[in-house]
């Protein structure tokens, strides 16, 4: 470890007017991708250190994602799909795609069999091919919203997380059939009150490991919190791990494997944030970085010695603007 | 007795029309006459649309896309030139010439219970009728068989849904409780008692309420006895509950989700008599996740309520009912960090359609953010007065109970001319 992690300081930091929830790099590392609570995409080229907003969505942009070929793609509330091209200079759309007719809440990328998935409020879960955005399949759709998807890397199976109340659940498909091979109620992360017949929980971000051996669902432990991430065995749904924030409420909102095999959570509430970097199998913190607010997504340079990490800012529960913070690793 | 005559004009003009109704009603019910048998006037109806918890007038009525406030939706043509609602309605907006919508609700309440009373009494003073309890009693007519009001809602733990009663009018008019669309429980007499021994029970009943009266106020006794009379009265007419007779196809039209049946089940007791209908629509208190919620309660809403429109009007009904639409509140302009809306009152929005009003209304303006009321602010009191006079009623007059009179409507308060037909 090159610098603990606490003592990881910004190395910039560029203001949003609105709130964010997602960030990417593109392949090449020189653009970050930014997008939230506004149609505007915000694009942070690190190699000047300006930032510009370009359009292209009519709605909030709610997951960002690097694929292959050069690619970024974004998606909105709307159930748009946008395949930003970054290998001659400015991001240029390659393709749009009206991918889904309500909100998309998740894009997953197979770097080796150049697919993507995508997930909506409906509990549809569609395959594309990611060099032109043609459709490649569809899951029998969901009961409830999915809220997560990963495709997995062997690229024949595929995770969801979705919203069954006071029971979000993981299940692992297999796309070639559509069958669900393995289904997992994670109650840990439900926050049902009856008082209010309200689902305050949920799944609110899902990862995989590298190999795809492990399934990281992201949301709070129960009504009261903390923030927390539950590591799962992909093969039996056995759980292995419980990671707990030391804030009090708030949620994690995304799970990262680094290449160097820690894991990274990212999350809070609003007024306090966290990037926290933990041992292989989440069994020992081993360092946080603070922030001012909610930390809602962030993302590993392709160099592996940079991430960058969105969150917001505001008063009372009302998050009013966002903040792009960009780190030197100190993993 | 009341001091002020109802207008009676525009009654007469649909007399034959609702009479016929009511006799192709009764026939296709299988059901005995409900009202009695000598002529009636048409009498108004109300259907109160409680969308409970408070919808977000940005993802309904009056929507602010790509403002701050303005949440992830966009904004749709409707058929009104010029103005848009939000784009969860597509079914509403073709049919928003037929409403009418005030954007300009200032009730500055940010409470469940005291909204749920507020809205539905005009008041914010303890003790006064709710809607459907004061419209059961002003267009009471002595001949009624059925309840005034009765009200449909989930049998679920919302408690704040139940807030609000008849007051001062007492029990009466209370309204009878429909859960889940099942008729009045606990009035079928079990099969091991013999009618012999009913009976008896009855005597003794009687009697004992004789013996309180002699020494006691009696008008509780009067009140529950009332109650328990109109929830027979509805027993007697089991079939209204009997949705099993309406065709597969009206249950796919009203849509096969809580709010669609209990929607087609109040089309079923305004066609046979009942004055006022409230319907409960759960679960609009999107403190998180608001535009999920939305989308999910405005898909349910949106088609059920045209079909429910449609439907009341092509029975000949709809002429002669008022249908409103409201919350208790609104939600506000800020989006809170779990992607929820919270409580408002500042600024917020509801409609109406049918008997009374003037279709095609857009009634009021917001502001660019939708945090302030900019045109035409209304209050919860000026809505209930305006509920009143599109039913005919004159909402200046008094109730008088005993010794005591109290105005039907308050009085600080007043009708919004500008939407009455």
């Amino acid at each position: 470890m090159a610098t603990p992690p606490d003592q990881s300081k910004p190395t910039r930091e560029y203001q949003v007017a609105t709130p964010l929830l997602s960030c990417a790099f593109d392949a090449g590392g020189r653009f970050l991708f930014a997008g939230g609570r506004d149609r505007g995409l915000v694009i942070v080229d690190t190699s000047s250190g300006t930032q510009s907003v370009i359009p292209g969505h009519d709605s909030w942009i709610g997951s960002i994602v690097r694929a292959g070929d050069g690619l970024v793609l974004t998606s909105d509330y709307q159930g748009r799909v946008i395949a930003w091209d970054c290998r001659n200079g400015a991001p240029q759309p390659r393709w749009t795609l009206e991918a889904h007719p309500c909100t998309i809440y998740a894009l997953s990328v197979n770097l080796g069999s150049g697919t993507f998935a995508s997930a909506d409020r409906d509990g549809l879960v569609r395959v594309w091919r990611t060099a032109d955005g043609s459709p490649l399949g569809e899951l029998p759709r969901l009961e409830f919203p999915a809220y997560g998807v990963a495709l997995l890397p062997d690229g024949k199976h595929l995770v969801t997380a979705d919203r069954q109340p006071q029971k979000p659940r993981l299940q692992v498909h297999d796309l070639a059939s559509g069958k669900v091979l393995l289904s997992v109620d994670v109650t840990e992360l439900s926050g049902y009150r009856r008082v209010e017949d309200i689902e305050w929980g949920g799944i609110r971000g899902l990862t995989v490991s590298p190999d795809g051996s492990q399934i990281v669902a992201c949301g709070r432990n129960g009504y009261d919190g903390p923030a927390c991430a539950l590591l799962y065995e992909t093969g039996t749904g056995r759980m292995r791990q419980k990671l707990a924030s030391d804030l009090k409420g708030g949620f994690y909102y995304g799970a990262r494997f680094h290449p160097n095999g820690l894991l990274l959570t990212v999350g809070g509430d609003l007024g306090k944030g966290e990037l926290r970097f933990w041992n292989a199998d989440g069994a020992e913190s081993k360092g946080v970085i603070t922030l001012p607010g909610p930390a809602t997504a962030f993302d590993i340079h392709p160099d592996g010695k940079r991430f960058a990490v969105t969150s917001n800012v505001g008063k009372g529960s009302y998050p009013d603007s966002g903040l792009i913070t960009l780190h030197e690793s100190p993993v | 007795m009341m001091h002020s005559q109802i207008p009676k004009s525009d009654e007469y003009q649909t007399r034959r029309r609702w009479l016929t109704g009511a006799v192709g009603t009764v026939a296709a019910l299988g059901a005995a006459p409900l009202v009695g048998a000598a002529p009636v006037q048409p009498r108004k109806q109300l259907l109160l649309l409680f969308l409970s918890g408070g919808a977000s007038q940005f993802e309904t009525w009056d929507p602010k896309p790509g403002a701050k406030t303005g949440g992830p939706f966009r904004a749709i043509p409707t058929s009104i030139p010029g103005e848009r609602i939000g784009e969860l309605l597509p079914h509403t907006a073709k049919a928003l010439h037929r409403l009418t919508v005030v954007r300009s609700v200032v009730s500055n309440i940010a409470d469940h219970f005291q909204g749920h009373y507020a809205l539905q009494s005009g008041r914010i003073a303890p003790g006064y009728p709710v809607l459907g309890s004061a419209v059961a009693k002003l267009l009471e007519r002595p001949d009624d068989v059925l309840p005034g009001y009765v009200s449909i809602r989930r049998n679920g733990p919302k408690a704040y849904t139940d807030v609000g009663d008849a007051g001062f009018l007492g029990a009466k008019y209370d309204g009878v409780k429909v859960y889940d669309n099942l008729p009045p429980q606990n009035l079928v007499r079990p099969a091991g008692i013999t009618t012999p021994l009913a009976e008896s029970v009855e005597r003794l009943r009687r009697a004992a309420d004789a013996r309180f009266r002699q020494r006691h106020d009696g008008r509780p006794i009067e009140s529950y006895e009332a109650t328990y009379q109109q929830a027979a009265a509805l027993m007697k007419h089991r079939e209204i509950f009997d949705l099993a007779g309406e065709s597969s196809a009206m249950h796919d039209r009203y849509g096969r989700h809580e709010f669609g049946q209990h929607c087609l089940q109040a089309r079923r007791l305004l066609e046979a008599g009942v004055t006022c209908v409230k319907v409960t629509h759960f679960d609009w208190d999107a403190h998180q996740d608001n535009f999920y919620w939305h989308q999910v309660r405005c898909a349910e809403f949106d088609r059920t309520f045209v079909t429910l429109l449609d439907d009341l009007e092509q029975r000949g009904l709809l002429e002669h009912t008022l249908v409103v639409v409201t919350g208790e509140m609104g939600r506000t302009p800020q989006i809170n960090n779990l992607g929820g809306r919270d409580h408002w009152g500042r600024a917020w929005s509801m409609a109406m359609a049918g008997a009374g009003v003037k279709p095609g209304v857009i009634h009021g303006a917001t502001n660019d953010l939708g945090t302030e009321v900019t045109e035409d602010p209304v209050t919860h009191g000026d809505l209930f007065h305006t509920y009143l006079r599109a039913l005919g009623i004159d909402s200046r007059m008094d109730y008088t109970i005993g010794d005591q009179t109290n105005p039907v409507a308050d009085p600080a308060a007043k009708p919004i001319e500008a939407l009455l037909a």
